[in-house]
């Protein structure tokens, strides 16, 4: 729980349609205020560590429109509270399409991570590949997604946002050290 | 002797008189004459001449008062073409002074005298020359301006592409071009005169264009631009444009016909293509319109299916996960202490905790209790959803070219039912203004098709503004035989420039669009009798899309 609550669980949903919303929070932060309570309680009764999975939960905030989204992880950005990562929708009628807010998203924050999310194929993966290049920071999620799928790539990425993250301070601190030496 | 000098000088004024009377003829027919006039003897001396002479010539007065044929030559002479080959002529004719002769004189001025010279003779004995001269430059003029225009026609004839012809009042060919022979394989257009259409077209072509003739004959009025197929009696066939006017005589009666006939065969073919290609186009835009619609639906229920998807796990997760297992375990603790419960409830530390625990338990339970239910309902929720849209979905896209009796307001709810997620997202309102129309015949999924697009691109033209007071105005109301629909939104507007390009076809001013919307639209419209027009006072005032259809009034079924 420590361990987690140090890393970055921040996410952005970018979808045009309030209802996924509705549906990553229930996914990504359940709302079970009385679970944790009964835990404590049920260590000292029944003697047994509760046989509970990890229960999830990330912070989730809300944009309905490309540009909104950008905007979003910008501020974020600069006031020093980056979102680990993002789900995009693909088709954001009448805006800027899923591809198009992805790259605006990529290009405003160096670290974050981005799910485009589709429901069917608008663009092939070779046109996907040819406009945003080979984007190690972006994976695909198809609509409609299974709860575990969602849950398993929010892990996974903000996980790896911060070993990433982690990995970039260590060798700004290495390369800030060397510099230090030598000068 | 002095009755013979009387008789005498009777007999000479008699005779006197005769002469002067005879002189006195000459110089009336002399004068009369149009010709000019000059007569000289055999020295060259001019012993007459008439007034025509001197006008037509232009000699002076004094010149001819000196009545000198060498002065009078002189004066003449300058004025033509060749004056030295005339002179040495008339030496030549002097020097033979029985000869006639004629020729023609060109002068500068560009004026034309015909000249004939006889000798005269008294009692066949010759004692000088007649010269006559008569202006002939009027003469020449037309008969070189008949010459040219004779010219101009051959060319015609001859050349122009297009056939021409000429015919008698019993459709017989009397002149026609070159090109007309050419099409049945005759070296000369000679070859077709007296000949009719009959000997040349197929009696099909060639009656009818024989009581076009006989008509225009008969009424004096010209048949225009009539587009004949023609077939040849050889089976060859080719399509022309026809005019064909009264032929007059001078007096002006009509003598028979003549017209051009051009072909289009060309023209002709290349508009059944387009023809041809605008169906297949107006097939594509359809089906690209459709296409639009099912691309919609897909991602709205896709949507919706994502919703479904996520509850189901959840409420499947929760059922796993329940607390209510724990129940069992409350029950082991207490049958482990079922002799002496009182006390452990009350000494020990874990019974003391239980009350507690059993009444968390219990609001855990009703609040997962609370979460699946709310979960359940939202799945029947989605469920009814999908079967919504694809009943609506089945419902228009399965009837093509189906007329149904249907109530236009009905079709407009439609419209916007199909765009509500859309509406409401962004906030735009409807306000309906619905006439009562009586219910029509038409084929419901065309029209469901227009409003679909233009409620959709009014939603557009709302969310482009950017204002918040976004509206939109369905009105239906009906006039004389017709249903008017109005879209009216309060959006964007359209500059002047777009009032007509924006039915193109690939005409868009969205980024996503393709432009086939308005431009099937419209299509449509005219399809089904109707119209689709637009109105707007200019960017930022919004716009008006009105449909019209024209609808019979419905028998009532009883």
């Amino acid at each position: 729980m420590n361990l987690n609550s140090d890393k970055n669980r921040r996410i952005l949903i970018v979808d045009d349609n309030q209802s996924i919303h509705g549906d990553f929070r229930k996914i990504l932060s359940p709302d079970q205020p009385t679970r944790a309570a009964l835990n404590v309680t049920e260590m000292a009764l029944f003697g047994s560590p509760a046989n509970e999975e990890q229960e999830p939960q990330f912070e989730i905030d809300s944009a309905y429109q490309g540009p909104e989204g950008v905007t979003r992880v910008e501020e974020a950005f600069k006031s020093g509270r980056p979102y680990a990562m993002a789900f995009v929708d693909m088709r954001m009628p009448p805006g800027w399409d899923g591809l198009k807010t992805a790259q605006e998203i990529l290009g405003v924050d160096p670290e974050v991570q981005v799910v485009i999310c589709t429901a069917y194929s608008e663009y092939s993966w070779d046109e996907i590949s040819e406009q945003i290049g080979n984007n190690d920071r972006m994976a695909f999620l198809k609509k409609p997604f299974d709860t575990v799928e969602a849950l398993r790539l929010a892990n996974e990425l903000t996980e790896k946002w911060w070993l990433v993250h982690f990995d970039l301070k260590k060798t700004q601190r290495l390369a800030l050290k060397n510099k230090g030496t030598k000068g | 002797m002095q009755k013979s000098h009387v008789e005498l000088e009777n007999r000479v004024k008699e005779r006197t008189g005769e002469v002067l009377n005879s002189l006195s003829l000459i110089r009336a027919t002399l004068e009369s004459t149009t010709d000019g006039i000059l007569v000289t003897d055999r020295n060259g001396q001019v012993t007459s001449f008439n007034e025509k002479f001197v006008e037509m010539w232009r000699i002076p007065r004094e010149v001819v008062d000196l009545k000198d044929a060498k002065k009078i030559l002189e004066a003449a002479f300058p004025q033509l073409k060749a004056p030295e080959q005339f002179l040495s002529k008339v030496n030549d004719l002097y020097a033979a002074p029985e000869r006639e002769s004629f020729d023609l004189l060109e002068f500068k001025d560009g004026r034309v005298f015909e000249r004939y010279s006889k000798a005269q003779r008294v009692e066949e004995k010759c004692v000088g020359r007649v010269w006559s001269f008569r202006d002939i430059t009027e003469r020449r003029l037309n008969e070189t301006a008949l010459a040219y225009e004779r010219d101009l026609l051959r060319t015609l004839l001859e050349h122009s592409p297009d056939r021409i012809y000429f015919k008698d009042a019993q459709s017989r060919f009397l002149i026609t071009s070159k090109s007309l022979a050419d099409i049945f394989g005759f070296k000369n257009p000679d070859e077709l005169v007296g000949k009719t259409d009959f000997d040349l077209f197929t009696e099909q072509h060639a009656h009818p264009a024989f009581e076009d003739e006989q008509e225009i004959i008969r009424t004096g009025h010209p048949l225009l631009d009539k587009v004949e197929k023609e077939v040849g009696k050889d089976g060859r066939a080719w399509w022309v444009l026809t005019n064909k006017m009264p032929l007059r005589s001078k007096t002006g009666t009509i003598i028979g016909t003549f017209g051009i006939s051009k072909d289009i065969t060309t023209i002709k073919e290349t508009e059944i293509k387009l023809e041809q290609m605008h169906g297949q186009l107006l097939e594509t835009s359809r089906q690209a319109g459709m296409a639009e619609v099912a691309t919609s639906v897909l991602h709205n229920v896709g949507n919706v299916l994502n919703s479904v998807n996520v509850s189901s796990t959840l409420v499947s997760n929760q059922v796993r996960k329940s607390k209510v297992t724990n129940l069992s375990k409350v029950v082991a603790l207490l049958n482990e202490h079922a002799s002496d419960i009182g006390a452990f409830l009350t000494s020990d530390p874990k019974g003391r905790q239980l009350p507690g625990y059993l009444g968390q338990l219990a609001e855990h339970l009703v609040g997962e209790q609370n979460t699946a239910l709310k979960e359940l309902n939202l799945l029947h929720e989605n469920i009814e959803h999908i079967k919504d849209i694809v009943v609506m979905q089945q419902s228009y896209a399965k009837i093509s070219g189906m007329v149904e009796t249907v109530k236009i307001t009905d079709l407009v709810e439609d419209a916007l039912r199909l765009n509500l997620g859309a509406l409401q997202r962004h906030g735009v309102e409807v306000v309906r203004e619905f006439e009562d129309v009586p219910s029509i015949d038409v084929e419901k999924h065309k029209i469901l098709q227009i409003l679909v697009n233009l409620v959709r691109n009014a939603k557009y033209a709302c969310d482009e503004s950017l204002r918040m007071d976004k509206q939109m105005t369905l009105r239906v109301t009906k006039n004389d035989g017709q249903v008017k629909i109005a879209i009216a939104d309060n959006g964007i507007g359209i500059p002047a420039e777009n009032l007509i390009r924006i039915f193109n076809h690939g005409f868009t001013t969205r980024k996503d669009g393709h432009g086939f919307g308005l431009h099937s639209a419209v299509l449509t419209a005219m399809e089904l009798g109707g119209s689709l027009r637009v109105h707007s006072d200019g960017p930022g005032k919004g716009a008006t899309f009105t449909l019209e259809l024209p609808y019979k009034p419905h028998p009532v079924s009883t």
